[in-house]
């Protein structure tokens, strides 16, 4: 299970069903991965946030749940691909450049909740 | 129940969009006194204020450089972002790296002899040590919206993405009552920010490399629009002179050991110290002669050789830069508070 590894569609299939499974009334907003077309996602990992999402559906005040990812470490290093191609659509040059983006931490979502279990290992220990 | 004494700046101050977060300047000696260290004042001060702030420490006996290497004394000890009552436990807060200057340090950063020299017994302050930091490139904190980038000198809130410049003389003046110059960036400030010398811990990035009289930005003919659109917090331009005749006096020659910004080279060439013209960069001399700064035309105009006082006097004149800068005292932009810790 550690080191096995989940498949962006699977993931965002769990997360759904995992609400599914205790009311179909109850409904779960996904939110942060749009931009992603695949991924591998941790699998224990995974299985701990369906834990986690089990828990809040299970909640009888409980009606909608948004699940958000976000980057934990708020300033995240990315590759630049700046791609050229022909008339016909044929590649020509491509040019790959590196930039730093600084997000909000992950407090910015956590706005009026009074109540906030924070279950993430400290960094470095996952 | 102890006292906690701190300077804010609230959120709008300045020109346009003006600051974007909150800012609070503590000094070191009123968080002994409380009993605290850095990092539990400044938990203390975000849960007081509860909204986006930058919280910056200063030890006004240490000594700290600017970053076209001029002394200055008061240095900042430590940074910290607070949002929502709280500071992040892992990117909220960082101390600024403490240095003794030993003259095995001279021949990488000579400007550093100004210290040796005239108060080797001071703390040399400047950025972080990277290896206590966790992101990868900007010396910086965060919590929530509130970002205190650079060693608390540029501050953000990610979400509005305004940004605010507060170089550390300015916060100085501020911390100590005094007054400051409040405006843009413009386009000199612009330029004149690339201008700078090479420094280790720096409170920019780890290790900031630029020989005095060249450019970290090569930005060229854009250099006067890269931020100027920017609002800034200064020292009071005559402040700046006087820094600049102390590290002339020192036997800081600019493009040598200081830097070839365009304060210094003015204000070096009003007084008739000596420039070395020809370790200005062909870059930096591109981005000089955009702000009509131009090292070519400077030294073959001969220097009005005036005294350190008409230089101060003068200082609004000699020294270009700020746009619709406004001078005021520190009390009319922000009060002490006193909380109970």
């Amino acid at each position: 299970m550690r080191l096995m590894h989940t498949a962006l569609p699977e993931f965002i299939l769990k997360i759904k069903q995992t609400v599914m499974n205790f009311s179909p009334a109850k409904s779960v907003i996904i939110r942060g991965l749009e931009s992603l077309k695949s991924g591998k996602f941790q699998t224990l990992r995974t299985g701990r946030i369906q834990v986690a999402v089990a828990d809040l559906a299970s909640q009888k005040d409980i009606d909608k749940l948004e699940l958000v990812i976000v980057p934990r470490v708020p300033e995240t290093m990315h590759s630049i691909i700046i791609k050229g191609y022909d008339a016909s659509g044929k590649p020509v040059k491509a040019i790959v450049e590196s930039i730093n983006i600084i997000h909000p931490t992950e407090d910015i979502e956590l706005e009026g909740f009074k109540e906030v279990e924070d279950r993430r290992p400290p960094l470095g220990d996952h | 129940m102890a006292k906690l004494k701190f300077r804010l700046m609230p959120k709008g101050t300045g020109v346009k969009t003006g600051l974007p977060i909150h800012l609070a300047l503590v000094d070191i000696k009123d968080v002994e006194k409380a009993g605290l260290d850095a990092k539990a004042a400044a938990e203390k001060i975000a849960a007081e204020v509860k909204e986006p702030i930058a919280i910056n420490f200063f030890n006004l006996d240490a000594v700290t450089t600017s970053s076209d290497g001029l002394l200055v004394r008061g240095a900042p000890k430590a940074f910290a972002a607070g949002d929502y009552g709280k500071i992040h436990p892992e990117f909220g807060f960082l101390y600024c790296k403490p240095r003794k200057v030993t003259e095995e340090m001279l021949d990488f950063e000579p400007h550093l002899r100004q210290i040796f020299d005239k108060c080797p017994e001071k703390e040399l302050m400047c950025g972080p040590d990277e290896a206590e930091k966790l992101i990868p490139l900007h010396n910086a904190v965060m919590t929530g919206r509130a970002v205190n980038n650079n060693s608390g000198t540029e501050v953000m809130n990610s979400v509005t993405m305004e940004e605010m410049l507060i170089p550390i003389m300015g916060q100085l003046e501020l911390i100590q009552g005094r007054e400051v110059l409040l405006g843009l960036c413009g386009g000199v400030v612009s330029a004149a920010l690339a201008h700078v010398v090479t420094e280790n811990f720096s409170r920019s990035q780890p290790r900031l490399r630029c020989n005095p009289g060249d450019t970290i930005h090569r930005s060229g003919e854009h250099a006067p629009k890269l931020k100027a659109h920017l609002p800034i917090m200064v020292a009071p331009k005559k402040v700046l002179a006087a820094y600049i005749i102390e590290a002339l006096e020192a036997g800081m020659v600019p493009a040598r050991e200081i830097s070839s910004a365009p304060a210094v080279l003015l204000v070096a060439h009003a007084l008739g110290y000596t420039i070395i013209w020809d370790n200005i960069t062909v870059e930096a001399k591109k981005e000089l002669k955009a702000i009509n700064v131009d090292p070519d035309v400077l030294r073959n105009t001969p220097s009005p050789k005036l005294t350190k006082e008409q230089v101060i006097e003068k200082a609004d004149e000699i020294i270009p830069g700020i746009e619709q800068a406004r001078l005021v005292k520190a009390d009319e932009i922000s009060k002490v508070i006193t909380i109970e810790v």
